[in-house]
């Protein structure tokens, strides 16, 4: 792998920044400022429209919607407030009033200079060279600038214009239409609100960790709290999400029959945009660490903070996690990958713009393969993998409780991210919380990613429409964000499906717009939160900054050789060793009982028994003590050696089960254990007979009542006997002897 | 007499010879250490020179000497010490400073600085190959110790928490960063009048500009507020200022130098430059700050050679010491809308080549009039995004406001000038959906056409020459209202950046204007990672060239 410059040719080797090296400046702490801006006029805006679904008031509102272009906090919903004003509290900026006029002088200059400019080209180059909508941005201008004017136009801007060129005359125009370009992400086609999207929050605050703690207070400790519990829980999550599906399943079962009943008829296209959070020791572009629950703007620097002059310098790692993702994804790889800049303003977005890929993604065209549980009819599924392609994450917004400003923690700022966007091959909340699931497990499996959904590692984007079975064009995409877990995806997307059908089945369709809408996990609704009008123009173009990266066959090669075996092929090998479907998935739902699992048959375990091992008294074991399996005591060599010894007859299944919670609490080997406490199972006849003589002379009046017919008593002495030999007699034998004994007479 | 006029190249001339090439590390150090035996041998010659360059520049139409290497004779022969060199160019700045304004911060540690230098000397120690040496340092490059603004006020008063790497490496050579000088904001102009703080007069005639964008460290290298300077080219911002100003400036290949702590204007275009009142000075500057840089990705790891210890001097050559060398006179840049002074200043200068051994031919690069409007667009669109970070959130200037869309828009607008705000709109327009192809694109394939058109002329060429600007210095307000005319007087410049090539600016000769006439510089071009032979021919031509001396009228 190297770099190449794409202008210059320069091929150098790729930078390193993974390795512990120091940091490239000091902190800058003195540089985070703090910032509150309080707000007067304007509250919450959107939240209203989550309050009740009403696309009346959307559409009366259309143009201001808040939201934020490319917004992946899960988290955001759950501060929002909801607005406590009345209809007064209307947006800041109103729209042009009537017989306001508008001279456009200089910014028809700047475009007529372009278009000069342009015909140059054309002349020289002898090419067609045809400027794009000449009229368009006249035509535009109107709707272009409306949003833009306030109620009252600001005064400020005159007031400190240091005009000292006489060519703007007019700084105020300027302004406007600087302002116009400011708002990221810019829509030439629609009056869309342009910055609208940035006003719910008010204000904003940067905040460092020592600047008014207390304000922050509640809300860290409680993020580092769930850190502290998470990364515990998470562990066992697996473990528990297995026994946990059963009981979801119920739940599942019944929504699923009334949804089948609902959406008869229709058929609903599902899409996901899923982002992995990549365990990179640095972020992609600098070599700040990142740890979820870090103290807000502690793990920051000059390069992530976008300060002037800085400059981003690609950590390798991410190119290694990428290609091994897009290999793990059946994908074909671009050789030659290049990255983009995706503009927009927003405080949480330190540059002004995103470094993403947009035209040539790392990898393209690939599937993913997966089984549905049991429970659900099981079956298996291939869903097409659109691209992956390598981005960084923005910072966070921490709302104030009092909702009147905001507060950025630039933390998460460049941390690397990729972005799987699956074909909309899905038809079901349960396709897709399984697609969701397996991109966790190929995550975990590949080390790539903790692929955490509470802590934000994984964060899936939905795509629904729905249109009526047999029709072949697809209906309106609604985007469903916020949900933190599987089975919130599963319920969110049902009931998005139930909603959009039941539109279609009432005539009302054309109220089914795009529109991006939050899951709300108390209401189990989705909920509006802005609607999209056209698509948002990120003015992508080429990063300058970063060279392309140029993969050889030899690395992707090596990277190939080094995947471990991944979750699919995994479960069909299970399957082939005769385990049936519902261990094979849980089994291969978590890489670390897969290993154990792989391990102990190694050893010569018989899989059968180690997976019922696993699945029972390990399974429960760790539940109840809330760890994961590679944390228990029990090595899979002697899992293996303890079957072998109860199939071996060396010992009783119940003493099998006494050592193994002896093993799994406090470790130690089968054999020493057996050793030390005397453990072999008895199987030698003579010493079981002198038992059995030993327990029938101890119970006559057992034994007249047994020969008298009461022949169920057999089981009585066999217990007897067993507690005499402590459990170690082999059952078989002691059951032949003691028939024959009870029988026998004499 | 005459061996007064000699004495400079004669030292020199003792210094690089014997030099292996590629010595880079501590080459001046050797460099001195060795030669001031032979220093103090012509003791009482060198007494002469030293205060003769010192106290006055002399009215001798000598070449110029390097500033840097006679401060460090001086220093390592105790003749002179640190403190008093400093003192005589603070000295200098504040007297010049009212008239000239190239400075928008001067450091307030220069004199402790250079005492430092001096104990170094006394204690016998090692010193950097720039100890003691005044540099200024243009104001989008980032210095820790001091504000960085980019000429802008919505930086003002920001100081950077790291210093540039190319600052770094300077005070790691020992350099003394004296201040940070003006500049049309973040390099956005070409007459330092679109800076935010001040407007710099050009040292030859205080009416008219310096140049720009890199004016500031022009004027203050050709006044002699300081040795050296460093400026930043994206479109010859480094080069027409050199021209205008009488200095000698470089526009290293792109990638040479490293850009971290440049502030960004066009990513792919920026490169940071250097001034210096010689050839020499200019090289050894590149020296200390060209290199891979870890913490620029686009930094080349293309090998840096000596670039001081390749000149030769004037007693080392004979009298065709450019002999077989091909040079390219590009025919666009001589014709219509060139200034008949510059064309004829140019075509002497031509002449000059040629009776130094030179074969000159006529270049037609058919492509040279397209990267004009390429480059707008190029630098426009980089620019429109590069400059979004200034959104008044996290540094810089911010408005009160009550909402975060007034934040963003009043910040900005009360923070950019005019031309900033014009290329953050021409920028956004181009890159906006559907203007894409028809801009951008476009600009890039064109872009590729200027390459290979430097390319196929650097093939049948060893250097191609050019004027730097159209015209000498205008006058200050001159162009203000006429922006195209302001772009196009970067013709001569942009193409270099487009094809990423280096290329040397050298004061060739003088046009009527002003009280003392205008200086006009050459424009010599290269292959990429051809410095050296930049260099070299500059340093063979800058020597030969009789009968002028590029002493602005102001400190005479």
């Amino acid at each position: 792998m190297c770099l190449r410059d794409p202008v210059y040719d320069c091929v150098s080797d790729i930078s390193l920044l993974e390795p512990a090296s120091p940091a490239p400046c000091r902190p800058v702490c003195r540089h985070v400022r703090a910032l509150q801006v309080p707000v007067r006029r304007h509250q919450a805006w959107d939240h209203r429209c989550q309050l009740s679904y009403d696309a009346e008031a959307l559409r009366r509102r259309s143009g201001s919607e808040a939201g934020r272009h490319g917004a992946y906090d899960t988290g955001l919903a759950s501060v929002m407030k909801p607005s406590t004003a009345s209809g007064d509290d209307i947006p800041a900026i109103k729209p042009l009033g009537v017989g306001f006029s508008w001279d456009f002088g200089r910014f028809e200059e700047a475009e007529g200079m372009l278009r000069g400019v342009a015909e140059d080209l054309t002349q020289q180059l002898k090419l067609s060279f045809t400027v794009k909508g000449s009229n368009r941005l006249s035509s535009d201008k109107a709707t272009l600038i409306r949003p833009l004017f306030r109620a009252s136009p600001p005064t400020r801007v005159t007031k400190t214009a240091r005009n000292r060129s006489p060519v703007i005359k007019d700084q105020t125009k300027w302004d406007a239409c600087l302002k116009l370009f400011v708002g990221g992400g810019l829509t030439i086609s629609g009056d869309q609100g342009v910055m609208m999207a940035l006003i719910y929050h008010g204000g904003i605050r940067t905040n460092h960790f020592f600047l008014n703690q207390s304000a922050l207070f509640i809300r860290t400790s409680s993020a580092l709290f769930r850190t502290l519990h998470a990364s515990k829980t998470r562990i066992n999550a697996q473990a528990e999400s297995t026994t946990s599906t059963l009981k979801e399943a119920s739940v599942q079962a019944t929504t699923k029959t009334s949804l089948e009943q609902k959406i008869l008829g229709y058929e609903a296209i599902i899409g996901i945009e899923t982002h992995v959070q990549l365990l990179t020791l640095t972020k992609a572009f600098c070599n700040c660490p990142y740890l979820y629950g870090s103290q807000p703007n502690t793990t920051v620097c000059p390069v992530c903070m976008g300060h002037p002059g800085t400059l981003p310098v690609l950590n390798s790692k991410v190119i290694e996690f990428a290609v091994k993702l897009g290999l793990a994804l059946n994908c074909r790889l671009s050789m030659t990958s290049k990255f983009d800049r995706k503009q927009y303003f927003y405080p949480d977005l330190p540059k002004g713009y995103q470094i993403s890929q947009f035209d040539i993604p790392i990898a393209i065209k690939g599937f993913i393969d997966l089984d549905l549980p049991v429970e659900f009819g099981g079956g298996h599924r291939r869903f097409g993998i659109t691209r992956v392609h390598m981005e960084e994450d923005a910072g966070k917004l921490i709302h104030s409780e009092t909702g009147s400003y905001s507060q950025v923690d630039l933390n998460r700022a460049g941390v690397p991210l990729l972005e799987i966007v699956s074909e909309p091959d899905m038809r079901s909340g349960l396709e897709a919380a399984e697609y969701a699931a397996e991109i966790q497990r190929l995550v975990r499996y590949l080390g790539i990613s903790n692929g955490n959904m509470q802590e934000g590692s994984l964060r899936c984007d939905v795509n629904i429409s729905v249109r009526p079975v047999g029709q072949s064009k697809f209906g309106t995409k609604v985007e469903i964000k916020n949900m933190n877990s599987f089975s919130a995806m599963n319920r969110a997307i049902d009931y998005e499906i139930s909603r959009q059908v039941l539109l279609h089945s009432q005539g009302q369709s054309d109220q089914i717009v795009q529109e991006t809408r939050l899951w709300e996990e108390g209401a189990q609704k989705t909920f509006i939160m802005r609607k999209k009008e056209g698509l948002a123009d990120y003015r992508y173009f080429p990063e300058p900054d970063l060279p392309e990266v140029v993969l050889t066959k030899d690395y992707v090669d090596k990277i190939q050789q080094v995947l471990p075996e991944l979750p699919e092929a995994k479960r069909r090998r299970y399957e082939k060793l005769g385990l049936i479907m519902q261990d094979v998935l849980f089994l291969a739902n978590d890489n670390h009982v897969a290993e154990f699992f792989d391990a102990s048959i190694e050893n010569g375990a018989d899989a059968k028994l180690a997976a019922n091992w696993i699945m029972g008294d390990i399974a429960a074991f760790l539940k109840n003590e809330r760890l994961s399996i590679n944390e228990i005591k029990l090595t899979p060599v002697e899992l293996s050696e303890l079957i072998a010894s109860i199939k071996n007859g060396t010992i009783s299944g119940k003493i099998g089960k006494e050592i193994l919670f002896e093993l799994l609490s406090k470790g130690g080997t089968v054999k020493s254990l057996i050793e030390e406490k005397d453990l072999v199972q008895i199987v030698d006849p003579a010493a079981i007979e002198a038992l059995v003589d030993k327990v029938i002379a101890a119970n006559p009046k057992q034994l007249q009542q047994y020969r008298g017919g009461k022949t169920k008593l057999q089981g009585f002495f066999a217990g007897q006997v067993m507690k005499e030999s402590k459990g170690k007699a082999n059952p078989l034998v002691l059951n032949k002897i003691l028939t024959d004994k009870l029988n026998g007479g004499n | 007499m005459p061996s007064l006029i000699q004495s400079p190249r004669f030292l020199l001339s003792h210094c690089l010879s014997p030099l292996p090439p590629n010595a880079r590390s501590g080459f001046c150090g050797r460099l001195f250490h060795r030669s001031s035996a032979a220093a103090a041998a012509l003791s009482s010659d060198a007494q002469t020179i030293s205060s003769n360059q010192s106290s006055s520049y002399a009215p001798l139409l000598a070449p110029p000497s390097s500033e840097i290497l006679s401060m460090r004779e001086s220093l390592l022969s105790r003749r002179r010490t640190a403190a008093e060199i400093a003192e005589e160019y603070l000295d200098r700045l504040r007297r010049t400073e009212p008239q000239i304004r190239s400075f928008l911060h001067v450091s307030e540690t220069v004199m402790r600085e250079a005492e430092e230098v001096d104990r170094l000397v006394e204690t016998g120690a090692e010193l950097g190959p720039l100890a003691g040496v005044l540099i200024g340092v243009k104001d989008n490059i980032c210095t820790v110790d001091m504000p960085s603004t980019g000429g802008s006020r919505i930086l003002e008063g920001y100081r950077p928490a790291f210093d540039a790497t190319a600052v770094r490496r300077l005070k790691e050579a020992g350099a003394i960063v004296i201040g940070k000088t003006n500049l049309d904001e973040f390099g956005m102009g070409s007459t330092t009048e679109g800076s935010g703080f001040q407007v710099t007069a050009n040292p030859w005639d205080v009416s008219r500009v310096p140049g720009g964008s890199s004016g500031g460290s022009a004027a203050a290298v050709s006044a002699r507020q300081c040795a050296v300077s460093l400026g930043s080219d994206t479109g010859g911002s480094v080069r027409q200022p050199a021209s205008f100003c009488g200095v000698v400036g470089l526009k290293p290949t792109y990638g040479r130098i490293s850009r971290f702590g440049l502030m960004s204007y066009a990513s792919s275009l920026d490169v940071i430059g250097c001034f210096g009142s010689s050839i020499i000075d200019a090289a050894i500057i590149l020296n200390a700050v060209a290199g891979h840089d870890r913490f620029d990705a686009t930094s080349s790891m293309h090998e840096v050679p000596d670039y001081a210890s390749c000149l030769i001097s004037i007693d080392q050559f004979d009298s065709k010491p450019l002999k077989g060398l091909r040079i390219g006179m590009i025919t666009e840049t001589m014709g219509d809308g060139v200034e008949m002074g510059v064309v004829s200043s140019i075509k002497a200068a031509a002449l000059h080549l040629e009776e130094l051994g030179a074969v000159l031919t006529e270049v037609s690069l058919p492509s040279f009039s397209l990267g004009l409007p390429a480059y707008y667009i190029l630098a426009s669109s980089e620019a429109s995004s590069n400059l979004s970070r200034y959104d008044g959130v996290r540094y810089g200037k911010q408005v009160a406001a009550d909402e975060l869309i007034s934040l963003y828009g009043d910040s900005r607008a009360d923070g950019f000038g005019p031309e900033a705000k014009m290329r953050i709109l021409m920028g956004t327009y181009a890159l906006s959906a559907g203007y894409y192809e028809a801009y951008y694109k476009r600009a890039q394939q064109v872009r590729t056409l200027v390459r290979k058109s430097f390319k196929d002329a650097l093939e049948k060429n060893d250097i191609l020459i050019s004027p730097a600007a159209p015209s000498p210095a205008f006058r200050i307000g001159e162009k203000v209202n006429d922006p195209l005319a302001m772009y196009a007087g970067d013709i001569m410049t942009v193409n270099v950046n487009l094809a990423g090539v280096p290329a040397l600016v050298v004061p060739c000769g003088f046009v009527e204007g002003g009280i003392a006439g205008l200086p006009v510089g050459l424009q010599m071009i290269g292959t990429s990672f051809s410095e050296e032979k930049l260099l070299r021919v500059g340093h063979i031509f800058e020597q030969t060239l009789q009968n002028h001396r590029f002493v602005p009228p102001l400190l005479g």
